[in-house]
């Protein structure tokens, strides 16, 4: 079953917009100040770059899934090394994921909430999208789209006439060198469209129009900035003790009309985006899973997900520094990796293996020529 | 592999985890409700007395309708979360601050330092960014149980006298998150309004019931003339919001302006957007030696910085849209012929503008002496001329104000 190519532009903008609106700009500002909004920007274009470079190689490339691509372009060993570090990357965006949405929705909704009662109907939900597959997920986020999408602007909009403008002078003050740290040290909540490396093969592009992914990288990228203006905006050097961005931007004018009483519908409704870019990075993991492994049942790999993101909550809490760990300049590293040297890897292969062809074609053609003289 | 797939096949998952909900569910409805468990603070009065904080919490006490009221719990500590612990324990419930949306500091913790409080406060009990802070006179027990006496008997809470009187819009302003804003910026200032107890009526003060000053770790007040376990003394005092506003510096106070002061201070509020100002001696082709009071229905204010040569300038451009709103005059005349636009006459608008030039320089004058910047000086010129301001604070360091040339215009328009 594929997925058609609005679906595809819509699973993007979904992934480009999730994780940007949690603790990231709160993060980002004590390293890049009030220049983060740029730091971001520029990442999100790298992010939107790649995507079309993934999505143009996907359309040359329409009916071979990711795995029988690499091994026919970079062989065997090479694609084995590739779905492990990509497996490695997804295992990290659903632990961010996770620990954001635990974060959020156990301190934040809540004065007083079992932990259990949020992630257990969570990873059974995850786990049943992602048995069910892409076309599942996709349809799933193409309902729920708009309407996160219009929470988000409502959220923004509603604190505009309180942003100070001036928030974002002067600019530069302590030169670029923050912004490259700043840029390094968070990649981990970027590297959004890898996951369309596992999506190749499954995205019918009859009647697809290029313009649809561009507009929808171009909306994602200007929501993220909106908000993101708003944000720093509104809290200027406070930023960094706002860790719930669009939940304390909501609230940052707080009063009792009816229409206030909305942000937290809103707020619970980007929760569901939240929570299906999970089931989007688990189905991704599901598959370079099986890849790397050549494991061909797909409950196992499920259940195991399933078991690693209860382990990680439970256990993990208690043992594992999260926040220092999405610093780490190892993660940096990997995902710097996987969103820069992988494509070139792809593309080469892809290159070489089409001249490859083009050889061959000429071999054949010129042999028949000879058989027909 | 089948058993597996039998087990966690789609329909199977969806079970499970109606199962799961439900096993999570149902004990959580049995449980008691929260404000069974919790105190439901809604407003908490912070002061320090011999080296003790005291806290003093008004809780909702749940009632149906008209029957709900609110009580005064009283506690005492080394810290903030000591003293409220206290009264947790004396009460057996926890006590609960997310709903709390007005924190007052008295006056002798605000001299030593709010910050430690408003820390514990804001990142240990989750009071909301929104809440409104106030800075208040008097003992902390009979301010809290005349407060809670407000809430209970008049309906009226801390936020409806803040904002009513639009002369005093600088309160909506002050909550905490503006108050942290301020405080993290390099000049780290604040300001709050302030509320007084006052034991005798004076101009806009509101009656309360006052209790007697109670004492120990949670004891309990309630207020109003329901009756149960009172300590309330019936006594008469009044609440006394007259404009008054403190200014904070790293977290003490610093010092205070008087309501006239303060509304001379609203000029350069960028949101205080109106208000009245009044002018004596007004004598023009409408008026004889008349006192003419103007509402302000808009107000904008720009700031400009610049550099003449090692020359600070600092330009306040004030806009401001006004209405002849009363006149005080020996003799009437025949203005009420007139339309109200036809009053605003070219000696009028320069006698707005001469006191409003001076209520500025009032102030600027004041922010000298006392070395705190309350016209965004120090933002404007950090904002848009960091390099060369960098320097100019190299040089004069605290006392940069005295050395800025500041100028004022002020542009009067009719409302009409």
């Amino acid at each position: 079953m594929k997925i058609n190519y609005r679906q595809l532009s819509i699973m993007v903008f979904l992934s480009f917009i999730s994780l940007k609106f949690l603790a990231l700009p709160s993060v980002m500002y004590i390293t890049s100040g009030n220049m983060s909004w740029l730091v971001a920007l520029v990442l999100m274009i790298i992010d939107g770059l790649y995507a079309f470079m993934l999505v143009g190689l996907m359309k040359k490339c329409k009916d071979k899934n990711i795995n029988e691509f690499l091994i026919n372009t970079v062989g065997v060993v090479l694609a084995k090394i590739i779905f492990i570090l990509l497996s490695a990357q997804f295992i990290i965006q659903i632990i961010n994921l996770t620990k954001g949405l635990e974060f959020f929705v156990v301190e934040n909704f809540y004065d007083d909430f079992n932990w259990l009662i949020y992630v257990l109907p969570l990873i059974i939900l995850t786990g049943f999208m992602m048995y069910k597959g892409i076309r599942n997920i996709a349809r799933v986020e193409e309902m729920f789209c708009w309407a996160i999408t219009i929470g988000c602007i409502y959220i923004a909009l509603k604190c505009i006439t309180c942003t100070d403008p001036r928030a974002f002078l002067p600019m530069f003050k302590d030169g670029v060198a923050p912004l490259f740290h700043s840029a390094f040290k968070h990649y981990s909540w970027f590297g959004s469209a890898t996951f369309l490396i596992m999506l190749f093969g499954k995205v019918d592009f009859t009647n697809a129009k290029k313009s649809v992914l561009i507009k929808y990288v171009v909306f994602a990228i200007l929501l993220v900035q909106f908000l993101y203006f708003v944000f720093y905006g509104l809290f200027d050097t406070t930023s960094p003790t706002h860790n719930f961005c669009l939940s304390d931007v909501s609230q940052f004018s707080s009063n009792e009309s009816i229409i206030d009483e909305l942000s937290w519908l809103v707020v619970s409704l980007w929760v569901i985006a939240q929570a299906l870019q999970l089931a989007v990075y688990g189905y991704c993991l599901v598959l370079s899973v099986m890849f790397a492994f050549n494991i061909k049942a797909k409950i196992p790999v499920i259940i195991a997900i399933d078991l690693l993101m209860f382990s990680l909550g439970y256990i993990g809490e208690k043992t594992v520094n999260f926040e220092q760990f999405f610093f780490n300049p190892a993660v940096s590293a990997l995902f710097i990796f996987n969103e820069f040297v992988i494509p070139f890897i792809l593309l080469i292969g892809y290159g070489v293996k089409r001249k490859k062809d083009r050889r061959k074609a000429k071999v054949v053609e010129d042999e028949s020529i000879k058989i027909v003289v | 592999m089948k058993v597996l797939k039998s087990l966690f096949s789609p329909r199977k998952l969806l079970i499970y985890l109606c199962i799961i909900i439900f096993i999570f569910t149902v004990p959580q409805i049995t449980h008691p409700s929260m404000s069974e468990r919790e105190a439901i603070v809604t407003m908490l009065c912070v002061d320090s007395k011999d080296d003790k904080i005291q806290i003093a919490a008004i809780a909702l006490a749940p009632g149906s309708g008209k029957d709900a009221s609110y009580k005064v719990y009283l506690g005492e500590g080394s810290t903030v979360g000591e003293a409220s612990n206290s009264i947790g324990v004396a009460l057996g419930k926890a006590m609960g601050y997310a709903q709390c949306d007005v924190v007052a500091f008295g006056e002798e913790i605000s001299k030593n330092s709010i910050m430690a409080p408003l820390d514990y406060l804001t990142r240990t009990r989750k009071v909301s960014g929104t809440a409104i802070i106030i800075n208040f006179e008097g003992e902390i027990d009979k301010f809290a149980q005349g407060i809670a006496s407000l809430y209970t008997d008049k309906k009226l809470h801390i936020e409806d006298i803040l904002t009513y009187d639009k002369r005093f819009i600088i309160s909506k302003e002050c909550n905490i998150n503006s108050f942290y804003r301020g405080y993290y910026s390099d000049i780290a200032q604040g300001m709050m309004p302030k509320l007084s107890l006052e034991t005798e009526s004076t101009g806009n003060a509101i009656e309360v019931q006052a209790g007697d000053s109670g004492s120990g770790g949670g004891s309990e007040g309630e207020s109003g003339s329901g009756g149960g376990n009172l300590q309330s003394s019936g006594q008469k005092q009044y609440i006394l919001n007259d404009g008054t506003t403190c200014i904070f510096k790293n977290g003490k106070k610093v010092y205070e302006f008087s309501p006239a002061e303060a509304n001379k201070l609203r000029l350069f509020l960028v949101r205080s957007q109106s208000g009245i100002i009044t002018v004596d001696n007004v004598t023009d082709s409408t008026f004889s030696n008349a006192t003419v009071v103007l509402n302000l229905t808009k107000k904008d204010v720009q700031f400009n910085a610049k550099f003449e040569g090692d020359k600070a300038k600092f330009k306040i451009v004030i806009d401001l849209d006004v209405i002849v709103d009363e006149v005080k005059e020996d003799e009437p005349n025949d203005r009420f012929l007139k339309r109200n636009k036809e009053f605003l006459s070219e000696e009028l608008i320069n006698k707005i503008k001469e006191k409003t030039i001076s209520d500025c320089f009032d102030i600027i004058s004041t922010c000298r002496e006392q070395k705190f910047d309350l016209m965004q000086t120090y933002e404007t010129f950090y904002r848009y001329k960091h390099k060369q301001f960098k320097e100019f604070l190299n040089k004069y360091g605290d006392d940069y104000l005295n050395h800025i040339d500041f100028s004022v215009e002020v542009k009067v328009n009719s409302s009409y």
